[in-house]
């Protein structure tokens, strides 16, 4: 890179070229694209209070999973492709409250207290595997989520469940696909504190619960275990010279990661209304990974910025290219576009040469 | 003194082929659960064999040029079956049908191979999930092309294949005229039991392919860079070429592969058949006593035959003994995860390990050459 | 010759190779499907009219037997057709085999032919015409489009086992 030596010798031009560079082209053309998009949805008759708003609430769903990717990404274990393990502490922790009797706003916060041990024990035998083979993290990762998934499918079939909520009706044993939470906790963070505005709908509480959440992250990585775990990431020799112990800082991360995907699944349900099982969490990391890289994080640096701005940007082509494209091009092109944009964000963080895994 | 070494041999025996073995272990408790019988049995395997074999074999050449498991064979699946669109939209039939379709899914093959090598090229060292993340992206390009762009840019006019709307491919793509015409042609049916012969006698020339690749001047190469790419590079090999070739060939064979089990099945489901493809042919390639870094021919064949004996009587035997079909459905889904979460986990570890060994090996070097 | 250009051949003359090859697929490997009909035919004033019966064989397999106002289906690879037909002109009359080979245009997917026409020996139009199918012309309800997302998973990699 031939760096200029002064900035001020700096033209537009250079300027711009480094913008680009630091922020990367792909980043760039999905967050014009997404621009592109609001510009267009007043015109061709999508409310676009209606779409702000449908964007907001589904950032709320989502956000902290899209946390969740944070600590892993500081300690260097990479991209968490194996969130659907924490997916799965969240799922047994949402039925077996529903499953104890908790009714409304208690069987959420019962959720999650059921939800964190399972998270921790599940994240430390997942972050003393990754442990065992560092530089593979990724490709293991992502089969541990789906060997734990479809476990769990069996598991789903063959605990002993009853709540005549959950269960099929004429079998009487074996949970259902989907659950509703109708009466449990469906919305219960979104309705506090609910903002309405016309169409515009603002979830407050969920929101503000992320921002509890990623404040507490942020916090926590400026405590000197989180620079430890930083620093873990950017130089395990270094750490290991100055007596941080890799290991222990690596399955902290896990842990931690594992218990914000079993939270964030939760708060999924909770602004869903659903409870979705089976094959449903398979799939849940690729979103994530790609949201908090299209908010310009990368395979070893994220930041809470990262996370917001990328759910923002990734939720928001979700909401938005359904009703705009059709609308304009009388075509459902969203899928495609999806696909191709969030998988192409993680090609492109996966080939950064200067990235390369230690 | 003979004793124990005989033990620590069969306890090296064990520890080399742990997969193959809880595989025969598997199978040995699901056979007679699911009370099949033998000729059934028998039929079904050799059917699924000549189905899946040729698909497989298209995994052997990138592990040997230490590419890993392609996950990116997926791309050749999709360059055979917009070939197979294409033949079906012509109304070419028959085996012609099915050459046609291999001859036509060559460059398109060759396209979506050197592009995914071109990119594995650029993640070096994370090969895997990077191929694995192409296959995810290449769907988005196929499902563009397959459902947006036939029959609006790309000519497609045959009412059995393009959507009533006017552009894009049908879900589901009979195959009818030309469904097992390979292997029915030069069959041998004895006692219910079909042997698809010149299905056999096409993986058998594939097989003899590899072992004379293996030996030429491009196979040596690839050995080179597959054992270590900096010494290859040394030694006057353009590493970065042989790595795409290695990919080329190896999306060739897939999309070949493709057409070759899809002619079994009979019809495409346009938008799925490609997608699970992958992940089936590595795990039964990985059943088979293969790993990451080494694989034979004999890994593919063990690896079938054990695979798909599992696939087939996992839903039976599960229904037999918890009285839910889904449960063996489900198991056997965990169980080819599981194999290939176990194979990945045991190839890093031995990885970690040869490098601390080697690490050990050049501090004792060090040492001996400070004690000089 | 040095090397590279004897590789330049090399490799043109198989990419000529392959391409001749799947031009002969193209042309050989065109599929039809051949509806036989034995039906009376009024052909510029004159009646034809369909016989008793009508064996149709195919390569030594017997495909129907048509009685009157019946109609059969053989499909043919290529543009050759060649059957031989068994007739019964009268009932109770005597069985006469006529080898039938005629050239099917490429073009056509469906082709009926006149079985009467043909044996009375009309020219071409008179016997042959092309069948459109109904499910062409008629626009069918729209297909289920892949509802499924990306992260749909099929369980099942051989759910069809057929045959």
């Amino acid at each position: 890179m031939n760096e200029p030596l002064y900035k001020t010798d700096l033209t537009l031009r250079d300027r711009l070229r480094s913008f680009v560079n630091s922020f990367g082209l792909p980043r760039l053309i999905i967050a014009a694209f997404l621009l592109m998009l609001y510009i267009a949805a007043p015109f061709v008759g999508a409310g676009f209070w209606m779409q702000i708003s449908n964007t907001i609430n589904r950032f709320s769903w989502n956000a902290i999973m899209v946390l969740a990717m944070v600590p892993m990404i500081h300690s260097g274990c990479g991209l968490n492709f194996g969130l659907p393990l924490g997916i799965i502490s969240g799922l047994l922790g949402a039925t077996l409250s529903i499953e104890f009797g908790f009714t409304g706003g208690l069987s959420f916060l019962m959720a999650i207290l059921i939800a964190t041990p399972i998270a921790i024990i599940l994240g430390m035998g997942y972050g003393w595997l990754l442990n065992k083979i560092k530089g593979g993290e990724m490709m293991i990762a992502t089969y541990v989520g789906f060997s734990s998934v479809s476990f769990m499918c069996m598991m789903w079939l063959l605990l002993p469940y009853h709540s005549p909520t959950m269960v099929w009706g004429f079998a009487g044993k074996g949970l259902r696909t989907t659950i509703s939470l109708e009466g449990f906790y469906d919305k219960v963070l979104a309705n506090f504190l609910q903002i309405n505005i016309g169409s515009l709908s603002i979830p407050t509480g969920t929101l503000l619960f992320f921002a509890l959440l990623a404040f507490a992250m942020w916090a926590f990585l400026h405590t000197k275990t989180g620079t430890a775990m930083t620093a873990v990431g950017s130089n395990p020799t270094f750490a290991r010279a100055a007596g941080v112990n890799v290991d222990r800082m690596r399955l902290l991360s896990v842990v931690l990661s594992t218990w914000l995907a079993a939270i964030g699944i939760l708060v999924y349900e909770q602004g869903f209304g659903f409870i979705q099982l089976y094959m449903a969490p398979f799939y849940m990391a690729l979103p994530a990974v790609s949201a908090i890289l299209i908010g310009g994080a990368s395979v070893n640096k994220a930041s809470i910025a990262n996370v917001i701005i990328g759910t923002f940007l990734f939720q928001g082509i979700v909401t938005m290219t359904p009703t705009v494209m059709n609308n304009m091009i009388h075509m459902d092109m969203s899928e495609v576009i999806r696909v191709v944009a969030s998988q192409g964000m993680i090609l492109y963080a996966l080939t950064r040469r200067t990235e390369a895994s230690k | 003194m003979k004793n124990k070494s005989f033990g620590a041999k069969l306890l090296s025996f064990v520890r080399d082929n742990t997969v193959p073995i809880m595989f025969v272990l598997i199978c040995a408790f699901c056979i007679p659960l699911s009370g099949f019988s033998f000729s059934y049995l028998l039929n079904e395997i050799i059917t699924r064999m000549g189905r899946n074999i040729f698909l497989i074999l298209a995994l052997l050449i990138p592990i040997m040029s230490g590419m890993g498991l392609n996950f990116g064979m997926t791309l050749g699946a999709m360059a055979g079956e917009i070939a197979l669109i294409f033949v079906s939209d012509w109304q070419i039939w028959g085996i012609p049908g099915v050459i046609l379709a291999m001859i036509l899914s060559i460059p398109i093959s060759v396209l979506l191979g050197t592009f995914c090598g071109k990119i594995l090229n650029m993640a070096k060292g994370r090969e895997m999930i990077t191929s694995y993340i192409i296959s995810f992206f290449m769907n988005g390009i196929y499902q563009l092309i397959v459902l947006y762009m036939m029959g609006s840019i790309i000519p497609i006019s045959h009412f059995s294949v393009k959507l009533p709307r006017g552009y894009g491919i049908r879900n589901t793509v009979s195959l009818l005229n030309m469904r097992q015409c390979i292997d029915n042609l030069l069959a041998i049916r004895t006692n219910g039991v079909k042997i698809p012969v010149l299905t056999f006698l096409i993986i058998g020339v594939l097989c003899l392919f590899i072992v004379w690749f293996r030996r030429t001047k491009l196979g040596q190469d690839m050995r080179a860079v597959g054992q270590d790419m900096n010494v290859a590079r040394d030694a006057g090999i353009n590493v970065e070429r042989t790595r795409i070739i290695s990919i080329v060939i190896s999306t060739v064979l897939a999309g070949f592969g493709m057409i070759l089990y899809l002619q079994n099945m009979g019809n495409i489901a346009t938008y799925s058949s490609h997608s699970q493809i992958g992940m089936f042919c590595i795990a039964a390639l990985l059943v088979g006593g293969a790993s990451v870094d080494r694989a034979s021919i004999g890994n593919v064949f063990l690896g079938v035959i054990l695979f798909h004996t599992m696939f087939i009587v996992a839903p039976k035997a599960g229904a037999q003994i918890t009285g839910d079909s889904m449960i063996g459905e489900y198991f056997r889904v965990f169980v080819s995860y599981g194999v290939i979460t176990l194979s990945l986990i045991m190839y890093e570890t031995k990885k970690r390990r040869q490098k601390s060994q080697m690490g050990l090996q050049l501090q004792r070097e060090q040492m001996e050459e400070g004690a000089k | 010759m040095s090397n590279k250009t004897r590789r330049i051949l090399f490799c043109t003359g198989a990419v000529l190779l392959l391409v001749l090859i799947a031009g002969l697929m193209f042309i050989v490997g065109r599929g039809h499907t051949v509806y036989l009909d034995n039906k009376t035919l009024e052909y510029n004033g004159q009646t034809y009219s369909a016989m008793h019966k009508i064996e149709v064989v195919q390569n030594g397999k017997t495909l129907t037997k048509l009685n009157k106002r019946e109609r059969g289906m053989a499909t043919n690879i290529g543009q050759n057709f060649k059957i031989t037909l068994i007739v019964t002109k009268e009932k109770k009359g005597a069985e006469e085999t006529r080898e039938i080979q005629l050239k099917l245009p490429y073009s056509m997917d469906g082709i009926i032919i006149n079985l009467p026409a043909y044996l009375a020996g009309l020219p071409q139009e008179a016997y042959l015409s092309e069948f459109i199918s109904a499910a062409e012309q008629e626009p069918e309800p729209e297909e289920a489009l892949p509802t499924e997302d990306e992260f749909g998973i099929s369980t099942d990699m051989d759910s069809t086992p057929q045959g």
